[in-house]
C-alpha cells in the first residue's frame, strides 16, 4: 500500500511516503533558517535586543515571564547553541525521518523561535505563521494520523486565504480599492527615497500616476485569496491554488515590499498525490 | 444531510469524526480557540487572525521614512532577497520613534496598562518585569550600532537614524519636507 484514498480524502499512506513529505518540508525549514541567518535574524544575531514588544499578547507575556529572554537571547553562546540545535534537529529529521525525538525537539524549538523573532523585532509580523502551522506535522508519526493531519493542513490553508478575503469583505478593504495606492506610497517610500533612479522606481511612479491599474491589481489579489474557498469543495483546482500562492506573495513582494516567501511552505499540501508517488523513486525518498 | 456529505470538507470532517476521534477534537478545539481569540481581538501563535490590510487604509499626503547611516553611508540593500535584512531595522525603529513620542515609555507597555486597568488585580509587577522600560528605549541606538555591525560584518564607529517627512508629487516623485536626526550612537 502506497496510499489509501477514499472519497478523495487521503486516509492512509505508506511510511516511506510520509518520510518523503517530511523530508521535503524539512528542507524548506533548513533553507529558510539559513536565509534568516544571512538576514541577521538568528537568535544569536539579535545582540540581546532589550527593546522587546510584548504587546497585549498572552503568549508573548508567557515568554516574558518564563525568563527565556534573559536565559537565551541575552547570552550569545546559549543563543548560538539554540540556533545550531534547531538546525541540527532539522538535519536529523532529514536523515532519519522515522525518529520521533528530533521531530518533537525541532517543533518545540521552532515554536519558541516563532515567539522570539516578533517580540525582539518589536512587531508581531506574520512572516512565520505558515511555518508555525506546518510545524505540527512533526508531532504526528503514525501514517494514518499523519494522513489526516496532512489533509487537514490543506483545508487550513484554504481557511487562511479564504478568511483573509472574507475579513477584507467584512472590514471594507474590498470596497476601497484605492487603498492599493496608499499602501504603495507607505511601503515603498524608503525604496523611492534611497533608489530614485532605478527602473523599478520608474515603474512604481508610473503606478502612482495610474491608480486605476493599482486598484484593479488590488482587487484581483483579493479575489485570488477568495478563490481558495473553492478548496473546501473540490481538489480539482489544486494546481491553480499552488500557482495562486506563488503569485499572491510574488505580487506582494514586488509591489508592497513585504516578502512572505516563507508562506510558500503552504504549497506542499496542494501537491497532488501522483507527484509524491513519482518522488518516491528518488534515492533519498523512503529510507527511514 | 446526505447532500452536505458530498462536499469535500464535510466528507473529511465526517471521516475524521468516525476514524480519528482524537484528531477531530484537537481540530475542533483549535478552531474554537482560533475563532474565540480572533473575536476577542487577541492574536497568539499559533492562533492567527488573517485580517491584515482588511480595513481601509487612511489616506495621507505626507509619509514618514526611516533610514539609517552607518559611518555616514546609508544602509541600502533594496534587493528582494535582502528583504529580511531590512526588517529588523524597519520595525524596531518605528517602535522606537512611537515610544519616543510617548515620553520614552514603550508604546506596548502603555497600551497594555490601559487594557489591564479594567481588571482589579495588581499588574504593575508584571509590567515592570517583562515589558521594556525607558532605559531600554534609550539603549536602542547603541544596540542598533552593535546589530548593524554584525549584520554588515564590519566594525561601525557610529550610526545615525533619520526620519524624513516627504510628500508625493502628482508625478509620483517624492518631495522632502524635512529630515530630522532621530538618534545617533
Amino acid at each position: 500500500m502506497q496510499i489509501l484514498i477514499r472519497k478523495n480524502i487521503i486516509e492512509d499512506m505508506s511510511p516511506s511516503l510520509m518520510y518523503l513529505i517530511k523530508r521535503c518540508v524539512v528542507l524548506f525549514y533548513i533553507a529558510d533558517y539559513m536565509w534568516r541567518g544571512y538576514s541577521g535574524l538568528w537568535v544569536c544575531q539579535l545582540e540581546g535586543n532589550p527593546m522587546v514588544n510584548i504587546g497585549y499578547n498572552p503568549l508573548f507575556m508567557l515568554y516574558g515571564i518564563s525568563g527565556m529572554e534573559e536565559f537565551i537571547v541575552s547570552r550569545f553562546y546559549i543563543a548560538l547553541s539554540f540556533d545550531l540545535l534547531l538546525l541540527l534537529s532539522w538535519i536529523c529529521i532529514w536523515i532519519r525521518p522515522a525518529q520521533k525525538g528530533w521531530q518533537v525537539l525541532a517543533a518545540v524549538l521552532f515554536f519558541i523561535y516563532s515567539v522570539i523573532s516578533p517580540v525582539h523585532m518589536a512587531y508581531a509580523a506574520h512572516y512565520l505563521s505558515g511555518m508555525v502551522i506546518m510545524n505540527f506535522i512533526f508531532l504526528f508519526h503514525q501514517t494514518r494520523t499523519f494522513s489526516y493531519i496532512w489533509e487537514g493542513m490543506r483545508f487550513y490553508i484554504c481557511f487562511v486565504y479564504g478568511s483573509a478575503f472574507l475579513w477584507k469583505v467584512i472590514n471594507g478593504a474590498m470596497w476601497s480599492p484605492a487603498d492599493g495606492v496608499q499602501v504603495i506610497r507607505n511601503n515603498l517610500g524608503q525604496y523611492l527615497l534611497l533608489n530614485p533612479d532605478t527602473g523599478m522606481a520608474e515603474i512604481y511612479r508610473w503606478l502612482l500616476r495610474n491608480p486605476l491599474w493599482v486598484g484593479l491589481g488590488t482587487v484581483a489579489t483579493y479575489l485570488m485569496e477568495g478563490f481558495f474557498l473553492v478548496g473546501f469543495f473540490t481538489k480539482k483546482y489544486d494546481l491553480i491554488l499552488i500557482w495562486l500562492i506563488l503569485l499572491i506573495h510574488f505580487v506582494i513582494n514586488i509591489f508592497v515590499d513585504t516578502s512572505f516567501i516563507e508562506w510558500y511552505i503552504f504549497v506542499f499540501p496542494f501537491i497532488p498525490v501522483s507527484v509524491w508517488q513519482r518522488g518516491q523513486r528518488h534515492r533519498f525518498a523512503g529510507n527511514p | 444531510m446526505k447532500n452536505i456529505k458530498q462536499i469535500l470538507f464535510f466528507r473529511y470532517v465526517d471521516l475524521l469524526y468516525r476514524k480519528q476521534k482524537k484528531i477531530f477534537w484537537l481540530f475542533f478545539i483549535f478552531i474554537l480557540l482560533n475563532t474565540g481569540l480572533a473575536i476577542l481581538g487577541i492574536e497568539a501563535p499559533p492562533f492567527y487572525k488573517y485580517a491584515m490590510y482588511s480595513t481601509p487604509v487612511v489616506t495621507r499626503d505626507t509619509i514618514h521614512i526611516y533610514t539609517v547611516e552607518c559611518d555616514g553611508i546609508p544602509f541600502n540593500e533594496p534587493e528582494y532577497w535582502n528583504h529580511h535584512r531590512r526588517i529588523m531595522f524597519n520595525y524596531t525603529v518605528e517602535y522606537f520613534d512611537r515610544s519616543l513620542q510617548n515620553d520614552s515609555i514603550p508604546v506596548d507597555r502603555s497600551s497594555t496598562e490601559h487594557q489591564l486597568s479594567r481588571y482589579s488585580f495588581s499588574y504593575q509587577n508584571l509590567l515592570d518585569d517583562i515589558y521594556a522600560d525607558i532605559s531600554d528605549i534609550r539603549g536602542y541606538p547603541s544596540w542598533l550600532k552593535a546589530y548593524m555591525s554584525r549584520l554588515l560584518d564590519k566594525e561601525i564607529r557610529h550610526v545615525e537614524v533619520f526620519k524624513t517627512t516627504a510628500v508625493y508629487e502628482p508625478n509620483g516623485h517624492l518631495r522632502i519636507l524635512n529630515q530630522q536626526l532621530l538618534c545617533r550612537s
